[in-house]
């Protein structure tokens, strides 16, 4: 069910045009990540959210009611400032005390209320402290409590994890998941990182410049990006550029230049002769010493040297020089690793993948293969 | 080698002795003049309170000092208050005349006192002549230069201290708090009350004691816009300088050290408590 929604919201400063009819709906109760690279607009669609700012067109509803020009302080919605701004002269209880007291609620109710919302958020212990007296993690917290203590039908989270070091980011983002878990109010998370949006969110908005590059559950977003832009930003890949040749049912032959004709899906039902740009995940790819048998039509196989070794652990990357082309291929180590025969730098190798696992993009933009920042070996 | 690293020039603890001594030193003396017997400085001539005696006794002193501190009072409670809010409205305003308000609060800071107290005078006296007719009709009181043109005056050159203090004290002041306070249901008059002026305080009470200061001490202005009969304590010790003797002026500065003294460091205090928290 609908909750929150976004029709044609425009905002300008100035010549410039921050948010360019932009139009999204949330459903009830989920978390819905807006991300995209600094610039993109999406704090700013936060502050329409919000309150604070007013868009130059377009209407917010919030649970079927039109709050455009609703002032910030009479809407159902609460924001997490990303540096918190909590209170510096009141203690952690006062801070989460401060919604319930300001709209008059009676001194009973909140005496009741905040060890509740102290205790959601494990800082029971620290509710006579100053918020200089507490770490990066539980002031998030205390600003969380103090938002969530006035029931809000919507919490608006700006980049609530950037402040933090690497490690307690990862432990807030379990946190923060199981947080959502327990109160079950729809939470708009604004962030930059693609990683902690896939990790926690329901439904991604991907922006650009002001506008929506695509909408979707994180799997979609990553195995069926619309654009360069979202295949790139949202991990890792590799863009190729060829011309429809031939259909067969369901699945097309696509030449690219140097390589022999490749067998691929043709969901856009592209007809021959039209250039297309696809993208296919490093992980997609399978890479051997020997020429791996070929099962059927659709298995592609493509044969190439090898430029660059990184062990990772977990897996390996490699890059794969096959003519002109630069090809990142991820190889997960299923087994002990040691006792794998290793691909080594220089070595000659197949590189196998099935027509089913490579993407055909809608738009492609040269700029966006910047995203992947090769380095330049 | 560790000895060499471990010994520290002497020559800043030198000159900050040298400074010290320079500040204090006039201070040291007026302190031992007050309890010369001697009616003249320079010879000492033994200990005695008299002078000490005479201060509490003296009818004109307390009636200098009594004026002297209505007029700090009455004028740091207008000028913080007007002072705050100028600042407050300054540090919103995003209105491109901003730059010329700022201008216009800052200049009374450079302008000369002999200018001030030139310009109100005339001020005053123009008024005075051109609806002095008329108000002592309608209100049945004589406009004439005294207590209340004297605390104007104050008000006038205190406020933009104020508003200076005030203002610096707001370019640290992080606006995401007044916007936290209205997400979470705040009106704008509590958030105001609860969160703008709380965190700003520390400002106002250092401007208002800024003020105080001004005011207590303000001999040039204070001289062109006072009525006949008005003394404060500045325009007081000016006339006894000239007129009688500075002995008794001696323990009048030495209980005014103290009183200073004492207020300083509580302000002290009560700063550093304050921006503790702050931060």
């Amino acid at each position: 069910m609908e909750i929150l929604r976004f029709e044609n919201i425009t905002k300008r400063y100035g010549q410039n045009t921050v948010l360019d009819h932009v139009s999204l709906s949330v459903n009830e109760g989920e978390v819905f990540s807006l991300l995209g690279p600094s610039g993109c607009g999406k704090t700013t669609l936060l502050r329409i959210c919000g309150g604070f700012e007013p868009p130059d067109e377009g209407r917010v509803i919030l649970d079927g009611v039109d709050i455009t020009d609703m002032p910030a302080n009479r809407r159902a919605i609460r924001t997490v400032f990303q540096n918190y701004a909590l209170f510096p002269h009141m203690n952690v209880w006062d801070n989460v005390a401060f919604g319930l007291k300001a709209t008059g609620i009676s001194q009973k109710k909140i005496e009741e209320d905040v060890p509740k919302y102290l205790d959601l958020v494990q800082l029971t212990d620290y509710a006579a402290r100053k918020p200089g007296q507490l770490s990066g993690g539980q002031r998030q917290r205390v600003a969380i409590a103090r938002a969530l203590i006035t029931k809000p039908k919507v919490l608006l989270l700006d980049e609530p994890l950037a402040a933090l070091d690497l490690k307690l980011r990862q432990r807030m983002l379990i946190e923060l998941d199981t947080l959502h878990d327990d109160v079950g109010i729809t939470f708009i998370f604004v962030t930059h990182d693609q990683q902690e949006a896939m990790s926690i969110s329901d439904h991604i908005a991907v922006l650009r410049n002001g506008e929506i590059e695509q909408i979707g559950t994180p799997p979609e977003l990553y195995e069926a990006p619309r654009t360069s832009f979202v295949a790139a930003f949202i991990g890792d890949t590799n863009f190729f550029e060829g011309k429809v040749s031939a259909i067969n049912g369901d699945y097309c032959s696509l030449n690219i230049e140097d390589f022999p004709p490749l067998r691929l899906f043709n969901d856009k039902k592209v007809p021959v002769g039209r250039k297309v740009h696809i993208s296919i995940r490093p992980e997609k790819f399978m890479i051997s010493h020997v020429k791996p048998e070929k099962t059927d039509a659709n298995t592609n196989l493509l044969q190439g040297k090898v430029e660059e070794v990184i062990y990772l652990g977990s897996h390996t990357r490699y890059w794969v020089r096959v003519q002109a082309w630069r090809i990142s291929v991820i190889k997960q180590h299923c087994g002990y690793a040691l006792d794998e025969r290793s691909i080594n730098w220089g070595d000659d190798v197949w590189l196998k993948f099935e027509a089913d696992n490579a993407y055909m993009l809608d738009h492609y933009e040269e700029n966006d293969e910047n995203l992947l920042a090769l380095p330049d070996l | 080698m560790k000895k060499r690293c471990n010994r520290h020039s002497r020559l800043p603890v030198a000159i900050t002795l040298l400074t010290l001594l320079f500040l204090y030193l006039p201070l040291v003396m007026v302190a031992i003049a007050s309890f010369n017997a001697s009616k003249y400085g320079g010879v000492w001539t033994g200990f005695s309170l008299k002078w000490y005696k005479a201060l509490f006794k003296s009818r004109e002193i307390w009636n200098a000092l009594t004026n002297t501190l209505f007029i700090a009072f009455i004028s740091t409670f207008f000028s913080t208050l007007l002072g705050t809010l100028s600042a407050l409205a300054l540090y919103r305003s995003k209105n491109r005349f901003k730059a010329i308000y700022h201008a216009l609060i800052y200049t009374p800071l450079v302008v000369p006192d002999i200018l001030m107290g030139i310009s109100m005078l005339l001020l005053f006296v123009t008024t005075f002549s051109a609806c002095g007719t008329w108000f002592q009709s309608v209100f049945g009181i004589e406009l004439e230069l005294g207590m209340t043109t004297i605390i104007i005056a104050h008000i006038t050159f205190c406020m933009s201290y104020v508003a200076m203090v005030v203002l610096g004290r707001l370019q640290e002041f992080d606006h995401s708090l007044v916007e936290a306070a209205y997400d979470l249901g705040a009106s704008g008059l509590y958030t105001f009350f609860h969160v703008t002026l709380p965190v700003i305080l520390p400002g106002v009470i250092a401007g208002a004691l800024f003020a105080f200061t001004l005011s207590i001490d303000d001999f040039v202005i204070t001289f062109f816009v006072k009525g006949a009969g008005d003394t404060t304590l500045p325009i007081y010790i000016q006339s006894t300088m000239r007129h009688g003797s500075p002995a008794i002026l001696n323990a009048l500065s030495v209980i005014f050290l103290i009183l200073t003294f004492i207020l300083v460091f509580t302000t002290q205090k009560l700063l550093s408590n304050k921006t503790e928290t702050h931060k």
